[in-house]
């Protein structure tokens, strides 16, 4: 669906601020997937996910979106950002609009909706995100809590149905209610079939949204797998100056308990593993 | 982070002109915009074009960023010799229909189009060899004797300061919002003149609203730590000129009295 091949990105070349932001990356993305891509600050993530739309354009290599190279003059960027939704970090920073209704269609009248479609995909990602549609689309996007406008400005990408939905740090800044809502949110997407694809330094949140990891340091990539895989190798996450989640590392310590241990994604599975030992126990 | 730097852009070569003091080099590019006007030869304006180009050489700044500091005034240029290469009266040299192009013409838009390079140049050295802290320093200090006029020299100095460093903050702020945009399907460069305005509503309008956001964090950031309008402050860096500084003053002065005696003496 989406694939980097070879590619290189450098800030500021022949200049003293030279920074290597990119070496040579290879991925692929895969409709369905559900993929974080981790690392310190400075890592590149966010450099990352700016080429899958093309609004940055690498030094050297190609990106395809449906084999397609989208760096090519030929390719239409109204189809770009159709497919490949990127919700930036603190999204809600670029409201401007009088209403909810407004800000949140603001992509489908874009990419030439009509104004019955653009009415209908708001109202749409709106329930999504987790808003009664009818009580909010006639307010000031202005006036909601933080993690409301959160909510309000994902819609306002998930509004545009685009194939894959790139989250940069969805959870920035937030505090803990709003960080579990618009996880619940985006697994919204995920269970209709949107491939999601979230950029976090949060290894918890990582752990429980993706099926696949990418983690990068120095600008390249240093591991692609499973969760599973990726938390066996103290070594990456250390370099790469992340941390163990809560889940992974209560599984560490009950093994020497339980062998049978399985490998849970939250304290929720964590619990119920317990609760049916206990069950079997008695 | 921006993909290429911003022109004039402070490069921090360490080289000579950078260890000079900044009240000197925001003098000296004063001094030297009045001396422009009064450059009245040829080899005057050469003479301060070689002495510009030596200066870019010692400061060790990227040699395309300096050529491309012409860039933004690539316009006005082309603008000015057009119009004083045409409408000024004199001896014609040519003439084609009722086009002509006389000497004094000819003669002027070369001057002045001279003293637009030279000024864009010694300004580019001024804002790549020095920091914006150390031109807001450097600013408040040639303005502070202004403070036993009941001047409030320090508070302005503060808000140059201020501005100054916001720049290229709001430039990436800038670029952060417009990459949001688009990605939304925004577009800047396409239609009228009128759809092109409009369509920079969504970039202007977040831009403006965090900017006031910032400026307000700012404000009860610096009054949490103390800060009181028009009260007396202290520098915790004190600035002494030193040899370097005095050698560069004789040489740039004598570099512009002799660019202003050719013509007239010499």
């Amino acid at each position: 669906m989406l694939e980097l091949q070879n590619v290189s990105l450098t800030y500021d070349p022949s200049t003293k601020f030279k920074k290597e932001a990119l070496v040579d990356i290879n991925l692929k993305i895969q409709k369905g997937e559900a993929i974080s891509i981790v690392g310190h600050v400075g890592s590149g993530k966010s450099s990352l996910v700016q080429l899958f739309n093309g609004l940055i354009k690498p030094d050297s290599g190609f990106v395809f979106l449906n084999g397609k190279d989208i760096n090519k003059r030929e390719f239409n960027s109204k189809e770009i950002v159709k497919t490949v939704g990127v919700v930036f970090q603190y999204p809600e920073e670029q409201f401007f609009a009088e209403t909810v209704l407004e800000e949140v269609s603001f992509g489908p009248r874009n990419l030439g909706f009509s104004e019955g479609e653009a009415r209908r995909d708001a109202y749409e990602s709106l329930e999504i995100m987790g808003f009664n549609a009818d009580e909010v689309i006639s307010r000031s996007p202005f006036e909601f809590s933080g993690g409301e406008k959160r909510r309000i400005a994902i819609a306002s990408i998930i509004s545009m149905k685009p194939e894959i939905l790139v989250l940069d740090e969805p959870t920035a800044g937030m505090d803990f209610q709003g960080t579990k809502n618009i996880l619940s949110h985006i697994n919204n997407e995920l269970q209709i079939g949107t491939t999601v694809v979230i950029v976090t330094h949060n290894m918890d949140e990582a752990l429980l949204i993706s099926n696949r990891i990418v983690a990068l340091t120095d600008g390249k990539i240093v591991f692609d797998g499973t969760p599973e895989e990726f938390f066996k190798k103290k070594e990456i996450i250390l370099s790469a100056g992340l941390d163990v989640p809560f889940a992974v590392s209560f599984r560490e310590k009950a093994l020497r308990c339980f062998d049978d241990f399985p490998f849970c994604r939250n304290s929720e599975e964590i619990l119920n593993f317990v609760l049916e030992k206990k069950v079997e126990k008695r | 982070m921006k993909k290429g730097s911003i022109l004039g852009q402070y490069q921090p070569t360490n080289s000579l002109v950078h260890q000079l003091d900044s009240r000197l080099k925001i003098t000296l590019i004063f001094y030297i915009v009045i001396i422009l006007f009064f450059v009245r030869d040829f080899n005057g304006y050469l003479i301060l074009l070689l002495f510009a180009f030596i200066l870019v050489l010692l400061s060790r700044v990227s040699l395309i960023s300096s050529f491309s500091a012409f860039r933004p005034i690539l316009f006005l240029l082309l603008f000015t010799i057009f119009f004083q290469m045409f409408f000024t009266p004199g001896e014609v040299v040519f003439k084609l229909y009722f086009i002509k192009i006389s000497k004094e013409g000819l003669t002027l838009s070369l001057y002045i189009a001279l003293r637009l390079i030279l000024l864009s140049t010694f300004t580019f050295i001024l804002t790549s060899t020095t920091s914006t802290v150390e031109i807001a320093e450097g600013f408040q200090m040639l303005i502070s004797p202004l403070k036993f006029l009941k001047f409030p020299s320090d508070d302005i100095a503060l808000m140059i300061s201020i501005s100054l460093q916001f720049v290229p903050i709001l430039f990436e702020e800038a670029d952060r919002i417009m990459k949001a945009q688009v990605s939304r399907g925004a577009e800047f460069n396409k239609g009228n003149p009128i759809r092109r305005a409009r369509s920079f509503l969504p970039l202007l309008l977040p831009l403006l609203l965090s900017s006031f956001d910032r400026a307000d964090q700012l404000a009860n950031a610096m009054e949490a730590r103390g800060f009181v309008v028009g009260a007396k402050r202290t520098s915790y860096k004190e600035r002494r000129f030193r040899k370097l500084d005095y050698y560069f003053t004789f040489i740039f002065i004598s570099v512009s009295i002799v660019a202003l005696s050719v013509g007239r003496f010499i």
